[in-house]
C-alpha cells in the first residue's frame, strides 16, 4: 500500500511540478512583455 | 574678485563668472594650453591649509568616471584657492523642474541607473568620498542625455558639514548633524555614509517626480506612495525606500540601489506573486516527490519484510516436517537473499542459521552444523546465546572435534556458570568416547539441576540414546518418554517408536501394548509431519509384528509410492510378501537389487547387514540366482 502510495505520490508530485512550472513561466514570459510595452508607452 | 579677460598664472582665462554659492564664486574660464573651457570654483575659507586641500585635491583628480567632471587641479592666485574642473555643457535638472517638464519614467530609470553608478563609484574609493550635496541643481542633463553629478565638494572641517548642507534635500543625520553643529554641540554628530547620499538622491527624485520640494523639517510632507503618478509602483517604491527615513531600512550601499533598479520589473507586485507561486508550487512538489521517495523505500522495506516473514514461516514448517531438503534450500536463499537482509533482525538471522544447524545435525553432516551454529551463536541475543552455544559444542563433539568442544565449554563456564549447560557437553563428550557410564552420570547431574527446559530435553534423549544402544529398550522408552513430556516433536517420536518397536520385538507379553504405541508414534509423525522412508519400514515393521500382514503391505504400498526409488521400501515389501507366501515377492526382490545399486552409501549405511542377507537368501529363492 505504502509503495503504490509513494509512486502515485512521486507521478503527482512530478506533474504538478512541470505543470505549475510552464503555467507560470508563460505567464512570467507574457508579465515580460506587457512590460516591455509599458516601458515603451512611458517613452 | 576675477574678472572677464583676466589670465590666472599664465594658463586660464577668465571668461565669465557664472555662479556663486555656499563653497564660494564659480568662474568660466578657458585652458590655454587644453584649449577647452574648465570651471574654476573659488573656495571660501581662506584659512585652509594648503597642504590638506592639496591632499584632498591630490584624491579627486584620481576620480574618472563617465558620469563625473573631471578634477584637474587647484591653484592659488591672488591668496585664494580655486579647483579647476571639467566644465559640463547642458542643463541642470532644476532648470527643467522649474519649466515644468514632466520626466517619463524610462528617462528617470535612466538617470537613476547613472546616478547610483556613480555614487557606487565615489563610494567604493579608498577613501571613501561622499558627495553630501545631491539636488537638482547638482545634476547636470548633458546634450547626449546622460547626467553629470556635479559639486562634490571639499569637506575639511566641521564647518564644511554645514556648507555643503541643503536643507530640502539632506539625510536625517546630516540635518542632526548640522543642527549639533549649529546649537555648538558637535561632539553629538555621527559619522555620515554613502546611506546619506542615498537619501539626497531618493529625496532629488520626489522633488523631480511629485514637484514638491522635499522640506525636511515639513512633518506634512506626504510620502510618495500618496501622490497620483504616472509611475509604477515598483519604482516608486525605489525612491521611497532611498528616502527611508531610518537609516537601516535605506538601501545599504548605491550598488544594491542600482541592482533593485536593474531588477526593477521584479519590485512588480504581478511579478513577485508568480514566483511566489513557482517557489511555493516547487517546494509542494518537492515535498511530495520527496515523501513519495520515502514511501517507495518504506514500501519496499515492508513488503520485504513481510515476504520474509512468509517465507520464515514456511522455512520453519519444512524444519518442523522434518522436510531437511527443502529447509536448507530455503534458509540459504533467505540468508543469501539481499533484500531479505536488508530487513532481518540478527536475532532472526541466527534462528534460521540455528535451524539450518538442525538440519545438518539430522543428516549427520556435522561440519556444516558445527558451522551454522557456531554463526547461531556469533549473531544471538542474550536469550537463545546458551542453546546455540550447547548445539555448537554438542555438534563439534559428535564430528570427533574434541578439543574445540572443550574450549566450547570453556566459553559457556564463564558466560554461563550456573547453568546445566556444561554437564550436558560433557555427557556428549563421554558418550562419544564410548564412556556410557560417565555419559548417564553426567547427563543426571545436568538433569538434577535442570528438570525442564531444552537441556534437560537433551539429557533424557542422550540417556534414551544410551539405553537404546544397550537394547535395554524399555529404559530408553521411560527415558524418551520424559523428554517427550518436555517437548513432543519429530526426533522425539523417532526415537519413541524405534524404542517401542524394539520393546515389542522382543516377544514379551506387554508386547502388543508396546506395538501399538509404536503405531502411534508413526501414526502421529504421519499425520503432523511426514513419514520418512524409515519411518514408513519401522511403521510397517510393528504391523507385521502385530500379526497385521495385510497392513503392513498396504503401509508399504503407500510408501513405494512415495519413495519409488528407496530399496528399503521393496526389501521390506519382499520380506512382507515372503511372510505372505506372495509371489510377487521375486518382484520385489529385482526391485530392490536393482535400487540398491544406485543407492547412496548413506543409505546403504541404514541397512541392517541381517536384513541384507535375509534379502538376497529370499532373491535366491524366489529368482534362483545369486544377488
Amino acid at each position: 500500500m505504502l509503495l503504490v502510495l509513494g509512486i502515485a505520490l512521486i507521478i503527482v508530485g512530478i506533474i504538478l511540478l512541470a505543470v505549475t512550472q510552464i503555467v507560470l513561466w508563460r505567464k512570467i514570459k507574457k508579465f515580460n512583455k506587457e512590460w516591455e510595452d509599458e516601458q515603451n508607452e512611458m517613452s | 574678485m576675477l574678472f572677464s579677460g583676466d589670465i590666472v598664472n599664465d594658463t586660464y582665462s577668465i571668461v565669465e563668472e557664472i555662479g556663486s554659492g555656499g563653497m564660494g564664486v564659480v568662474y568660466l574660464a578657458y585652458h590655454l594650453r587644453l584649449e577647452k573651457y574648465v570651471v574654476m570654483k573659488k573656495i571660501k575659507n581662506r584659512n585652509l591649509d594648503s597642504s590638506l586641500l592639496r591632499n584632498e585635491v591630490d584624491i579627486l583628480k584620481k576620480l574618472h568616471h563617465p558620469y563625473l567632471p573631471q578634477v584637474y587641479d587647484i591653484i592659488e592666485y591672488e591668496c585664494d584657492f580655486y579647483t579647476v574642473i571639467d566644465y559640463i555643457d547642458g542643463k541642470d535638472l532644476e532648470h527643467f523642474i522649474n519649466g515644468g517638464y514632466v520626466f517619463t519614467e524610462s528617462q528617470l530609470i535612466k538617470w537613476l541607473r547613472q546616478l547610483c553608478e556613480v555614487l557606487d563609484y565615489l563610494h567604493c574609493n579608498n577613501p571613501p568620498i561622499i558627495h553630501t550635496d545631491i539636488k537638482p541643481a547638482n545634476i547636470i542633463v548633458r546634450d547626449n542625455g546622460d547626467i553629470c553629478l556635479i559639486d562634490f565638494g571639499i569637506s575639511l572641517s566641521a564647518d564644511d558639514a554645514v556648507k555643503g548642507y541643503s536643507k530640502n534635500y539632506s539625510s536625517p543625520e546630516q540635518y542632526m548633524n548640522v543642527m549639533n553643529i549649529l546649537n555648538g554641540t558637535p561632539e553629538f554628530n555621527v559619522q555620515l555614509d554613502g546611506r546619506t547620499d542615498i537619501y539626497s538622491l531618493g529625496a532629488t527624485y520626489y522633488h523631480l517626480m511629485t514637484g514638491c520640494i522635499p522640506d525636511i523639517e515639513d512633518e506634512t510632507l506626504p510620502l510618495l506612495e500618496g501622490y497620483e503618478l504616472p509611475y509604477s509602483q515598483p519604482f516608486v517604491s525605489i525612491i521611497s525606500k532611498a528616502m527611508e527615513w531610518d537609516i537601516k531600512k535605506r538601501y545599504k550601499s548605491a550598488a544594491k540601489m542600482l541592482s533593485a533598479v536593474d531588477n526593477i520589473k521584479k519590485q512588480d507586485e504581478r511579478y513577485k506573486r508568480y514566483i511566489l507561486l513557482q517557489v511555493l508550487s516547487s517546494v509542494v512538489s518537492g515535498i511530495m516527490i520527496v515523501s513519495g521517495v520515502l514511501m517507495f523505500v518504506f514500501g519496499n522495506y515492508e513488503i520485504a519484510g513481510t515476504e520474509l516473514a512468509t517465507q520464515y514461516d514456511l522455512f520453519v514448517s519444512y524444519c518442523d516436517k522434518g522436510d531437511t531438503v527443502s529447509a536448507k534450500q530455503l534458509g540459504t536463499d533467505l540468508l543469501n537473499n539481499s533484500k531479505y537482509r536488508n530487513v532481518m533482525t540478527d536475532k532472526t538471522m541466527a534462528e534460521i542459521l540455528h535451524y539450518m544447524g538442525d538440519c545438518y545435525f539430522d543428516e549427520e553432516d556435522y561440519a556444516n552444523a558445527v558451522e551454522n551454529y557456531k554463526s547461531a551463536y556469533e549473531n544471538a541475543d542474550d536469550d537463545d546465546a546458551e542453546v546455540y552455544l550447547r548445539d555448537y559444542a554438542i555438534a563439534l563433539v559428535r564430528g570427533k572435534r574434541f578439543s574445540e568442544a572443550q574450549s566450547v565449554i570453556s566459553t559457556a563456564e564463564e558466560k554461563f556458570p550456573n547453568s546445566s549447560v556444561n554437564k550436558l557437553i560433557q555427557a556428549e563428550i563421554e558418550y562419544e568416547n564410548g564412556n556410557v557410564d560417565t555419559a548417564m552420570n553426567y547427563a543426571n547431574e545436568c538433569l538434577n539441576a535442570e528438570q525442564n527446559g531444552d537441556n534437560a530435553f537433551a539429557a533424557w534423549l542422550l540417556k534414551g540414546d544410551i539405553c537404546m544402544d544397550k537394547n535395554q529398550y524399555t529404559d530408553a522408552v521411560s527415558n524418551y518418554e520424559s523428554a517427550r513430556s518436555i517437548d513432543e516433536n519429530l526426533s522425539v517420536l523417532r526415537k519413541l517408536g524405534q524404542a517401542y518397536l524394539g520393546m515389542g520385538s522382543l516377544g514379551s507379553d506387554v508386547e502388543n501394548s508396546s506395538l501399538q504405541k509404536a503405531k502411534e508414534c508413526y501414526s502421529t509423525i504421519r499425520d503432523r509431519y511426514y513419514l520418512s522412508a524409515e519411518d514408513g519400514i519401522n511403521y510397517s515393521q510393528a504391523y507385521s509384528l502385530s500379526g497385521d500382514l495385510s497392513g503392513a503391505k498396504n503401509l508399504l504400498d503407500e510408501l513405494a509410492k512415495t519413495y519409488p526409488d528407496d530399496c528399503r521400501v521393496y526389501m521390506q515389501l519382499a520380506v512382507i510378501s515372503n511372510m505372505q507366501n506372495d509371489s510377487q515377492c521375486g518382484m520385489y526382490c529385482e526391485k530392490a537389487r536393482a535400487l540398491y545399486k544406485e543407492s547412496s552409501d548413506s543409505v546403504k549405511q541404514t541397512i541392517d547387514s541381517n536384513r541384507l542377507n535375509e534379502i538376497k537368501n529370499l532373491y535366491r529363492r524366489y529368482l534362483g540366482s545369486v544377488w
